[in-house]
């Protein structure tokens, strides 16, 4: 009955006019209504003289037929370029479009099956505003919408609640939400409450809680503003070109559950696919399926989120099917899950570089030739048959995909240029050199710097090791600002490019190397405030040449990441480190 | 009486304090949280605003002073990474470590009675080498390494019992979880127990009551079980008292192991993260539970004995 009511109400709506054939299809596939039906229901519904126009809006991707509401092409629009972009974005959008229409057959329509995630940790706050893990994202990002979704196979930006996106003027965008979604305490999904939550994440703090900027000052944020129901528009100080990065990983929120003053460290609110049932603190969190998504349920009816430390008792856990998913499976432990029959594991080169920093004002690694030694120094596939089981490549670029340098190659494995470079830089063999390397935050850390110190001895140096605990690495040796000559780190995980560039910039607060070079700090200024896709590649580009020609860093690898998974479960892993269990489904 | 119990009161008091002024100190020195808390590219501005924003910019003594002061009112501050009262987060963790610990210590006692008897009893053979062995084994495996064997063993080997965590709230979800923590928490003291047992019971048998009573005619396991174990267990159970205690703490390292959702994961996990009020707080929470049934015990004692009172 109610299903029929809201086909009803649909067909009422597409009389009116004023729906756009995104929202149409979208309206439709939750209801569970296949291209060619909805084409009959429109024909039943219209006179006869309109017919053929009827199923020409349902199956047509040309663009012509799109609503006259898009933003004005002018000639003289100072942001042509992004107009173009938007074309092309419309047409992707209709190629989207068809193909969801063609999944709409297999859109769940009802939600069953409990999954069950093992991460390392609990979550500390699930308030979006304060969150500061990836744990907490995981969770985050089922029981809220993102404003912008990251497409798990290119990486690029696509539209989730946020379904369409206009750049006003340089410091001004608009964005429009989805019409019909609602938030979990039965309030609208509208701009009012769009402009509450960007108001919201600009202020100094929340409450009495450690504030952590998530789209604030720093990224040009200076206020929203309501335009219509569903259209709201962010103005910024300056130009904030990743905009739709941040907005990727940036939960839209209800007002009432958010106040202004007050974190909501343990009952979110959202407008997501799955509702919040309970947090029982470091022991599990669970989800239920959201029947009236504006995108539909989910596939799976239960989420259940675990927090278990131990590697292998997750591993464990998997194999006796007590779990579904679970994170950081150890190299080490990668075969014994790719041999059980009823596990698997999804592995992805991640988006966290991997490096040795190389203090620049410490000699004599003030010369780039010396810099330019270490890295043919690495030995990387040695690393990566010794300690992680074959995976993981040297780094290319420390900018990861979409917007990685294509035609840049890893340093090569040369010992003899190596050695020959230090020599034309008059380095002596046996200079003495201190590198600091962290244990127990990164994949095999203290291991994989174990290996390249010794690498770096057997070219000539004779490196101090000195391995610190996490806490104490990240608690004390970083902030005092002076780590050693060398300094093993991983810097993760955006991919907006602007960012990963960003990690070796002087001013990048994380950024110890004192790395100096006038070409790179007037490009990257350019960088910052471009808002053209093309220049902003051709910007990218050459300042990963530059990286790479400079090296500030002895680049090691993408960090992999493994997760382990049910075979009967369809899931695959992300490169930007989000579980999406939105879209996974139990194959039996 | 009454300056008796002012005077252990007082020592509790100083127990107290000195407990919180070594936590305090060890976590001023441990390391700067407010790194950890920010955003990777906070500005050095920020930073300094968080830290200033948390009263982590103050002399230690001043912090020191502040949280003895919420202390007394039962304030212990608001986790720095979880924004909640310490004081309830950790009564929240209480219930799941005070199952862990009964349950090991009811595995300890019903287990170790029975073999020390047997050991005592069969003396020599067999069964006391078979079971001193084990009871020396149990002593000598440390709690980490009988945890993970326990797990490759019944949970991936036979895959009998699952591995981490409490389960679901259904009863034989939460037993089924429950095994193998216990079993690994209760173990050492499974083997003290035993080898007390053993020992003290060996000790009574060689008593003239006990050969009165085997003169009498009366059978050898009354003779064990209604004169020579109740005496015997004397001595044990005043260990075993203390062993409660040690057990909670124990919990730290078995909590980790099996992702059990108790206070000593929190703990782990506050250091872990750097949360000074929670870490402090939740130590001196414990110490404060174990110094107050310490002093309920002492003021027992006082009570029941008169010789206590008047040393």
């Amino acid at each position: 009955m109610e299903n029929r009511r809201s086909v009803d109400a649909l067909m009422n709506d597409v009389m009116r006019g004023g729906l756009s054939r995104r929202d149409l299809l979208k309206r439709a596939a939750v209801l569970g209504i296949t291209g060619p039906t909805l084409a009959a229901l429109i024909a039943a519904c219209e006179d006869d003289d309109t017919d053929d126009s009827a199923d020409d809006a349902v199956v047509d991707t040309d663009d012509d037929d799109e609503p006259a509401a898009e933003p004005d092409t002018d000639d003289e629009d100072p942001m042509e370029t992004d107009d173009e972009e938007d074309d092309a974005e419309m047409e992707e959008e209709d190629d989207a479009e068809v193909e969801e229409d063609d999944d709409a057959d297999d859109a769940p329509t009802e939600s069953e099956g409990r999954l069950v995630l093992l991460q390392g940790v609990d979550s500390n706050t699930l308030d979006p505003l304060v969150r500061n893990s990836v744990p907490e994202s995981v969770v985050n990002r089922h029981v809220f919408d993102m404003m912008t979704w990251r497409n798990p196979d290119t990486l690029e930006i696509e539209p989730l609640v946020v379904e369409d996106w206009t750049i006003v003027d340089d410091n001004t965008w608009e964005f429009k939400l989805v019409e019909g979604g609602q938030f979990h305490d039965g309030s609208p999904v509208n701009s009012a409450a769009a402009v509450h939550t960007v108001e919201r994440s600009i202020q100094d703090t929340i409450g009495d809680s450690g504030r952590v900027h998530q789209f604030g000052p720093q990224n040009n944020v200076e206020s929203a503003e309501e335009v219509d129901e569903y259209t709201f528009r962010i103005n910024t100080t300056a130009p904030a070109p990743i905009m739709l990065d941040l907005m990727a990983t940036f939960e839209l929120c209800p007002i009432d559950p958010y106040p202004m003053d007050e974190e909501n460290v343990d009952q979110p609110v959202g407008s997501g696919k799955y509702t919040f049932v309970e947090w029982v603190r470091d022991d599990h969190i669970t989800l239920e399926a959201n029947p009236d998504h504006w995108d539909g349920p989910p596939p799976i009816q239960e989420i259940v989120i675990r927090p278990v430390p131990e590697d292998s008792s997750r591993v464990i856990a998997l194999q006796n099917e007590e779990a579904h998913i679970i994170v950081n499976v150890p190299p080490e432990l990668v075969p014994q899950v790719e041999e059980a029959d009823n596990a698997r594991i999804s592995d992805v080169e991640g988006g966290r570089s991997i490096f040795v920093g190389i203090r620049n004002d410490i000699e004599p690694f003030g010369d780039v030739r010396v810099r330019q030694a270490l890295n043919y120094a690495l030995d990387f596939d040695s690393i990566s048959a010794a300690l992680l089981e074959g995976f993981g490549e040297k780094m290319r670029t420390i900018v990861n995909p979409p917007n990685d340098h294509p035609d840049l190659e890893a340093y090569p494995f040369d010992p003899e240029r190596a050695r020959s470079l230090l020599e034309e830089a008059g380095v002596e063999e046996g200079t003495r050199v201190v590198m600091n390397a962290p244990r127990g935050r990164y994949i095999k850390d203290d291991e994989i710097a174990e290996v390249v110190a010794q690498q770096f001895r057997d070219v000539g140096f004779d490196i101090d090791l000195q391995i610190l605990d996490w806490s104490l690495y990240a608690g004390e040796l970083l902030p005092s600002g002076e780590p050693d000559a060398l300094y093993f780190l991983g810097l993760g995980s955006p991919f907006d490019g602007q960012s990963e560039i960003n990690y070796v910039n002087p001013d990048y607060s994380l950024n110890y190397t004192r790395w100096e070079n006038e070409e790179y700090v007037e490009l990257f200024a350019t960088l910052r405030e471009t808002l053209d896709p093309d220049e902003r590649q051709d910007l990218m580009y050459r300042l990963q040449e530059i990286i790479q020609e400079e090296c500030p860093w002895v680049f090691v690898w993408k960090q992999y990441d493994f997760y382990g998974a049910a075979a009967n479960l369809e899931w695959e892993a992300r490169a930007d480190e989000a579980i999406v269990m939105t879209h996974a489904r139990f194959t039996d | 009486m009454t300056q008796y119990i002012i005077r252990r009161i007082l020592q509790a008091f100083l127990v107290m304090l000195g407990v919180t002024f070594l936590v305090f100190i060890v976590m001023f020195q441990a390391g700067d949280p407010v790194i950890l808390m920010a955003s990777p590219d906070a500005s050095a501005e920020e930073i300094e605003n968080l830290r200033r924003n948390l009263g982590l910019d103050r002399p230690w003594y001043i912090q020191y002073a502040d949280f003895l002061g919420g202390a007394v009112q039962g304030d212990f501050g608001n986790s720095l990474r979880q924004g909640q009262p310490v004081f309830n987060l950790v009564m929240e963790r209480i219930p799941a470590t005070l199952q862990l610990a009964a349950s090991a210590f009811v595995f300890s006692v019903v287990i170790s009675i029975p073999v020390g008897v047997i050991s005592a009893t069969r003396r020599n053979t067999i069964y006391d080498n078979l079971a001193m062995g084990f009871a020396l084994l149990g002593q000598s495996l440390p709690v980490f390494f009988l945890g993970v064997m326990l797990i490759w063993i019944f949970g991936f080997v036979f895959g009998w019992l699952p591995s981490a965590g409490r389960g679901d709230p259904d009863f034989v979800s939460r037993m089924r979880h429950l095994i193998l923590p216990a079993i690994t928490l209760g173990t050492f003291s499974l083997a003290q127990n035993a080898r007390l047992v053993r020992s003290s019971l060996l000790e009574v048998l060689g008593l003239d009551y006990v050969k009165t009573a085997r003169a009498k005619g009366i059978s050898e396991y009354h003779v064990i079980m209604r004169h020579a174990l109740r005496n015997a267990l004397i001595p044990v159970v005043t260990v075993i008292g203390i062993q409660f205690g040690a057990l909670l703490g124990g919990a730290v390292i078995t909590e980790t192991v099996f992702a059990w959702p108790g206070i000593g994961r929190l703990l782990i996990q506050a250091i872990n993260q750097q949360d000074f009020p929670l870490a402090v707080g939740a130590v001196t929470i414990i110490a404060l539970i174990f110094v107050v049934l310490n002093l309920i015990v002492d003021l027992t004692y006082g009570f029941l004995d008169p010789r206590v009172r008047y040393s």
